[in-house]
């Protein structure tokens, strides 16, 4: 019983001549019970279908099959005289008896008998013929095979002594290295087709047919195979790992992804390090004998960008020292590239500045009250109403993906703001109104 | 009866993540795809049992698909389906294929999944072989259609 199962076993692992079936739900169902494949119509799928005494009927009957018997056994003999010519012959006589409804020799019986008699050039070119008709080749889901005679029991025996836990390429590579009679380009095709029979049950094998494939193309780019081990053999083998194939991917298209984000959207903030500017009409501002202005010192500013429209809430600088204004912007992105982007924006918002009491004193307010101040009090004045016009000109002179993501981007930037505020102040001790332009340069993140 | 909502809901959720498209990422996909015929069917090749491509076949791309809460079996292999045909692809070439666990937490419960993630390369091609297992699985639709 062990036998027998290591019998299916091999010839499971060896034979890859299967009439696949593609019905979803079959398919599914294997993939759910994490099953073997099945649905093969090799030798193993059809050893039950026919029991000895009716072989021996066929056999008997002086048919096609007496003939494909025939030939069976004289390449049994062969195999065991060691006449390698003779087996070369009698395979190729038995493949050219194969049809869809006929299957004289399966893969696995042709592969033991080269591998046996260590013919490595005809099992080179068996392995090539084989792979390359692969999907040409069509056998009937009722085909007959040959089966139950002395060279099947033959193989069964020959079968028993692979090794199941290793790769059938590691129990052969060094008498395949040893070979006289194959190239050095054909012992490595022969090593990759090898392993075919081993790929997609273990990764270090998928490694090592995309390895030693690249390393076929490097050596042979103008070997008549090469293109057919490339595209059809290595291909998938060489998109193996997805997170690295994912990786450079993203890599290779980053600029492509990054053009296509232009004017979609984002959220930014800028932090602004260095101001200036200058005001016109507001020469009287406040009283700067008991005051003295106390400016933030940075201005910041965030964003959500919509397709190319933006809202904006900021704290901006101006041309008089501790005026700030916070202000609630729209605007639009006129320009936006991989480096440069320009937004243009109105806003409208509320100038404040703090001032610092330079002395005690009472302070007159309306009604004819007094309100007490002490040196070194401070107090916001901001009663008051500003206008804005500016643009903002970012350089984004960083762009990285945004974590895994491949749509999306993050950004840092210098930033510059330039831009011209009327403002008017009505407060208590504050009151005027001008124009002010001004300029802020700074840092900034974007995420888009 | 305390949890029944929950249960309730829980359902509810399930069943409709079903469905929507598990989540999967994507390489090399055609930007302006043009989807198969609608007459022509996909095919999920297993890589283990056919470990080459076909000799000529037009390569749109590779899905990796990943566990989450709700997964189904059945909504992973079908979104493939789905996106094989969007893109024009009428082999889903299964390179790999794992159970992988995902868990959602609620107030009162953890529930565990064990989601089927595949590894699949999109093709087109063209080969008598391809023919025949298209021709199956039209065969076999047909039967259920019965």
């Amino acid at each position: 019983m062990m036998r027998k199962f290591k019998f299916l076993f091999v010839v499971a692992l060896l034979t890859a001549s299967f009439a696949f079936s593609g019905e979803f739900d079959d398919f599914e169902k294997s993939l759910m019970q994490n099953s073997e494949p099945s649905g093969s119509t090799d030798s193993t799928s059809s050893a039950s279908s026919m029991d000895a005494f009716e072989q021996s009927l066929i056999s008997e009957s002086g048919t096609e099959m007496e003939n494909i018997y025939q030939l069976r056994e004289a390449l049994l003999e062969a195999a065991k005289r060691g006449d390698t010519a003779q087996v070369s012959r009698g395979i190729e006589e038995l493949e050219a008896l194969k049809t869809e409804d006929m299957v004289p020799l399966v893969d696995v019986e042709s592969q033991v008998l080269l591998i046996r008699q260590k013919m490595w050039p005809q099992l080179l070119q068996y392995e090539v013929k084989r792979y390359k008709n692969f999907y040409n080749d069509l056998v009937n889901e009722k085909a007959r095979y040959a089966e139950n005679d002395g060279l099947m029991l033959y193989i069964k025996k020959e079968i028993s002594k692979f090794d199941t836990t290793s790769a059938l390429l590691m129990q052969l590579e060094s008498d395949i290295d040893k070979s006289s009679s194959l190239s050095e380009s054909e012992k490595l095709e022969l090593k990759i087709l090898l392993l075919l029979n081993d790929a997609y049950r273990d990764d270090k094998v998928n490694e090592r047919i995309a390895r030693l494939s690249q390393m076929f193309l490097e050596k042979y780019p103008d070997h008549p195979d090469a293109k057919w081990i490339e595209n059809s053999v290595a291909g998938s083998y060489f998109r193996r790992d997805f997170w690295d194939l994912w990786n450079k991917d993203r890599q290779e298209h980053r600029e492509e992804n990054i053009a296509r984000n232009f004017y979609t959207g984002g959220l930014g903030f800028n932090l602004y390090f260095l101001s200036g500017g200058l005001a016109f009409g507001m020469d009287e501002l406040y009283r700067s004998d008991l005051f003295e202005p106390e400016p933030p010192g940075i201005y910041l500013e965030l964003y959500l960008q919509i397709k190319r429209f933006a809202i904006s809430f900021e704290l901006l600088p101006s041309g008089i020292e501790g005026v700030a204004t916070y202000s609630l912007g729209l605007g639009f992105v006129a320009y936006d590239s991989r480096y440069l982007k320009v937004r243009p924006y109105i806003g409208l918002g509320m100038p404040a500045m703090i001032l610092d009491a330079k002395q005690d004193g009472y302070l007159a307010m309306p009604g004819g009250d007094r309100e007490y101040f002490q040196e070194g009090n401070n107090e916001m004045y901001a009663e008051s109403f500003g206008f804005t016009l500016a643009a903002n000109v970012d350089f984004k002179f960083l762009t990285t993906y945004l974590f895994s993501s491949s749509s999306n981007f993050f950004s840092m930037m210098l930033t510059g703001k330039f831009g011209i505020t009327y403002m008017e102040f009505d407060d208590t001790i504050v009151k005027g109104s001008g124009v002010t332009p001004f300029f802020a340069l700074g840092f900034g993140l974007l995420l888009w | 009866m305390k949890y029944f909502g929950l249960v309730l809901l829980t359902f509810a959720a399930l069943l409709l993540s079903a469905c929507f498209a598990p989540p999967h990422r994507t390489v090399g996909m055609p930007e302006n795809p043009t989807p198969l015929d609608s007459l022509s069917q996909v095919v999920f090749v297993n890589a283990v049992v056919v470990p080459l491509l076909p000799p000529e076949f037009k390569y749109l791309g590779t899905i990796q698909t990943e566990a989450d809460a709700g997964c189904s079996d059945g909504g992973t292999v079908g979104f493939l389906r789905e996106e094989a045909r969007r893109v024009g692809a009428n082999i889903v070439y299964v390179k790999n294929a794992q159970t992988k666990t995902a868990f959602l937490y609620t107030q009162y419960t953890t529930s565990v999944f064990h989601c089927l993630t595949l590894h699949v390369d999109l093709l087109y091609a063209e080969a008598p072989l391809i023919t025949r297992w298209q021709e199956q699985i039209k065969a076999a639709e047909e039967k259920k259609g019965r």
